[in-house]
């Protein structure tokens, strides 16, 4: 699991040189590279749920770049993809952007725009990741909830009175207050407000619940 | 009634129709006084037949019997007169009948004979004034008009009388592509016809013309033309062409825009991969003491690099380099028509003259012709296109050659806007251009196609206006 968190930066691109100068100065930057010759290559041995991001030629032999950014998205990857152009492939560049490329490069570039760009892809992946992460957590929390507790607690984030939500369950008032102490310790905030906060962090988990 | 076709020919002036029929009838009654004068012994009833025959000629049967009857009357008179007895007065009678019967039947015999002829000539006239095209007989040897139809005559306007009335302003001159020689062979016989393709500029219009030469109806010599309008299927071919050239040009810039597109994405792969290793070594540097061997590594592959796009930059150099002449003999003439030829959309559009001196007994010119073509054809295009500004009338694009030596000297000049005084001598500067939509490559590669002809390109101002270039071309190999 841990060498899947440090993250990687592959690239891909057909011409030789250019590959092999990329990963350099990627490495003189101190980033962990990986470099495939095309982007049947990159499909054969990437794993999706590695960190990192991904420099992609968008013209190459075999699958181009906006092919693979199509197969990459099939295939459930979440990595920030930039593109690399050469010449005239500016509205090649610009269809990649609008199917949700994170940056792309003309060539040639400056160093110091490639490594900005590259670290800013890092750190909105390890965002998403981070993000992802605390989702997960969460969701194992909710998982935790018992039926009941959680149509407690469906009741307190629509900011229904305990008395409401006991005729609505058909329970007195004192279950009603038990089982929401519960579930507050179980998913470990204090205050109503947290647990709004929760479930908003969660995603859109409280509607997945069918409120009853 | 009309003069039949074959009256126009002889110009023969008949008498009008009234005319006719009272003379004939004096005739009659002179012919009969001499029958009674002579006796009847010495008949001259066959003398009648004169008046007869052109009273049924020019005036009809019906005229032709009532005369018939009137000369019976007075043959009868002058036979009394005369004194001629018959046995009995019955013989008179059948002798009047007969030659009545006679003359009516040859007056009718000659106005069927009269209608025939009128009615194959009307045939004949009405296919000639039906055609589309001018047909006009002239006499070879003075080029009086001996026949024009009516499309001749609505070409110019009136009755034509001389074939350079209706020939005038054809280009190349009709004089000479119609010379009886042409149309005669060594004995003065007609033999084959020759056609002919002319510009009237003055009419904007073309015409392809066929002669031949043919015996006319009085047996002279005279030539026959059919000229047939040409200008719309000439348009279109123009127009073909020129879209053709447009097409063409198209092609070619899109093909250069290509090559320029796949030369800058395979240098760029080098070029970036240098600046990558570079900028990698220069940060290793910068960061501290590091491995030599890292920066030593990184800078040979960025030799190799820098290589490899010098290996790109020299495949380029070889498939564009300079194609070196190909020199052979070639007729100047005939590289001339065909640049003449190939400019035509632009002479036509320009609505320019083209004066082409080039005599086709110059010797030949020792060069390589597609290159000297390509060079007389820029600079006839930079000559017709200078002239845009000057009056219609008075654009005139001039190819003029002469033998000088062992060289032939080519002039071409123009009456267009000249060439400005501050930039006369940069005018062979790469990317000059007097036009808006110019590249200014044209009178570039004129330049050198004519110094690699180790000719050298000679501009001058014409004290008229316009512009002359002269270049020489040589005659035997160097």
């Amino acid at each position: 699991m841990t060498h899947r968190d440090s993250p990687v930066v592959c690239v891909v691109d057909d011409d030789d040189a250019f590959r092999d100068s990329l990963v350099w100065l990627l490495q003189t930057a101190g980033y962990t590279a990986a470099a495939f010759p095309s982007a049947e290559a990159l499909l054969a041995h990437a794993d999706p749920h590695q960190a990192g991001c991904m420099l992609l030629d968008i013209r190459m032999p075999g699958l181009t770049g906006l092919e693979l950014q199509s197969e990459l998205a099939r295939r459930g990857y979440t990595t920030p993809l930039v593109f690399i152009t050469g010449h005239g492939d500016v509205p090649m560049a610009v269809s990649a952007m609008q199917k949700g490329a994170f940056h792309f490069l003309e060539k040639p570039f400056n160093d110091n725009v490639l490594l900005g760009v590259v670290s800013r892809a890092l750190a909105a992946d390890r965002r998403r990741r981070e993000a992802q992460a605390r989702k997960a957590a969460i969701a194992e929390r909710l998982e935790r909830l018992t039926p009941r507790e959680r149509e407690v607690m469906n009741c307190v984030v629509a900011g229904k009175l305990n008395k409401v939500t006991a005729d609505e369950l058909g329970v007195s008032i004192k279950t009603v207050e038990a089982h929401r102490s519960q579930l507050m310790k179980k998913l470990g905030v204090d205050s109503t407000a947290q647990l709004v906060r929760l479930l908003l962090e969660a995603g859109d988990e409280p509607d997945r619940t069918p409120v009853r | 009634m009309n003069p039949t076709l074959a009256d126009r020919a002889f110009q023969v002036s008949l008498p009008a129709a009234n005319t006719a029929l009272v003379l004939s009838a004096a005739m009659v009654l002179l012919i009969a006084s001499a029958d009674a004068l002579t006796g009847y012994e010495l008949t001259l009833s066959i003398l009648y037949f004169v008046p007869l025959f052109i009273t049924a000629w020019r005036c009809g049967l019906r005229s032709a019997v009532v005369l018939a009857v009137f000369a019976v009357g007075a043959w009868m008179v002058s036979d009394i007169l005369a004194g001629h007895h018959y046995s009995h007065p019955f013989y008179r009678w059948w002798e009047a009948l007969i030659k009545l019967a006679t003359w009516v039947m040859f007056a009718a015999l000659l106005e069927r004979l009269r209608m025939s002829l009128n009615r194959s000539d009307e045939r004949f006239v009405t296919v000639l004034e039906g055609l589309d095209a001018v047909v006009y007989v002239v006499d070879l040897h003075d080029a009086a008009v001996l026949y024009a139809n009516p499309q001749c005559r609505t070409l110019i306007g009136r009755a034509p009388d001389t074939a350079p009335r209706i020939e005038s302003g054809w280009l190349p001159a009709p004089a000479d592509t119609f010379a009886a020689a042409r149309l005669l062979d060594a004995r003065g016989t007609p033999h084959a016809g020759v056609t002919g393709e002319f510009h009237d500029a003055g009419r904007g219009r073309w015409y392809i013309v066929h002669a031949r030469a043919i015996r006319w109806v009085d047996g002279r010599l005279v030539r026959l033309q059919v000229a047939t309008d040409i200008t719309d299927q000439r348009k279109v071919e123009l127009q073909a062409r020129e879209r053709q050239g447009r097409m063409e040009k198209a092609t070619r810039l899109i093909m250069l825009g290509e090559m320029a597109s796949t030369l800058s994405h395979e240098l760029n792969q080098p070029l970036a991969a240098i600046a990558n290793y570079n900028r990698g070594a220069l940060r290793r540097l910068h960061a501290g003491p590091c491995e030599p061997r890292e920066i030593i590594d990184a800078l040979e592959k960025c030799a190799s690099q820098a290589e490899r796009a010098g290996r790109i930059v020299h495949r380029v150099r070889d498939l564009v380099r300079k194609r070196q002449p190909q020199r052979h003999a070639c007729g100047l003439r005939d590289m001339v028509d065909h640049v003449a030829t190939t400019l035509e959309p632009d002479i036509a559009r320009g609505e320019v003259r083209v004066d082409i001196d080039v005599s086709s007994d110059l010797p030949a010119v020792y060069v390589d012709s597609v290159l000297i073509e390509q060079a007389l054809l820029n600079l006839c295009r930079n000559a017709v296109e200078s002239m845009h500004e000057t009056p219609p009338g008075q654009r005139v694009l001039r190819i003029s050659a002469s033998a000088a030596g062992d060289c032939v000297e080519i002039q071409i000049a123009d009456t267009g806007c000249g060439i400005p005084d501050a930039v006369a001598d940069n005018r062979h500067e790469l990317f000059f251009t007097t036009r808006e939509e110019g590249t200014g490559i044209g009178l570039h590669i004129s330049r050198s196609v004519l110094e690699a002809h180790h000719s050298r390109l000679v501009a001058a101002h014409r004290p008229e206006g316009g512009s002359v270039f002269s270049f020489a071309l040589p005659c035997h190999a160097p």
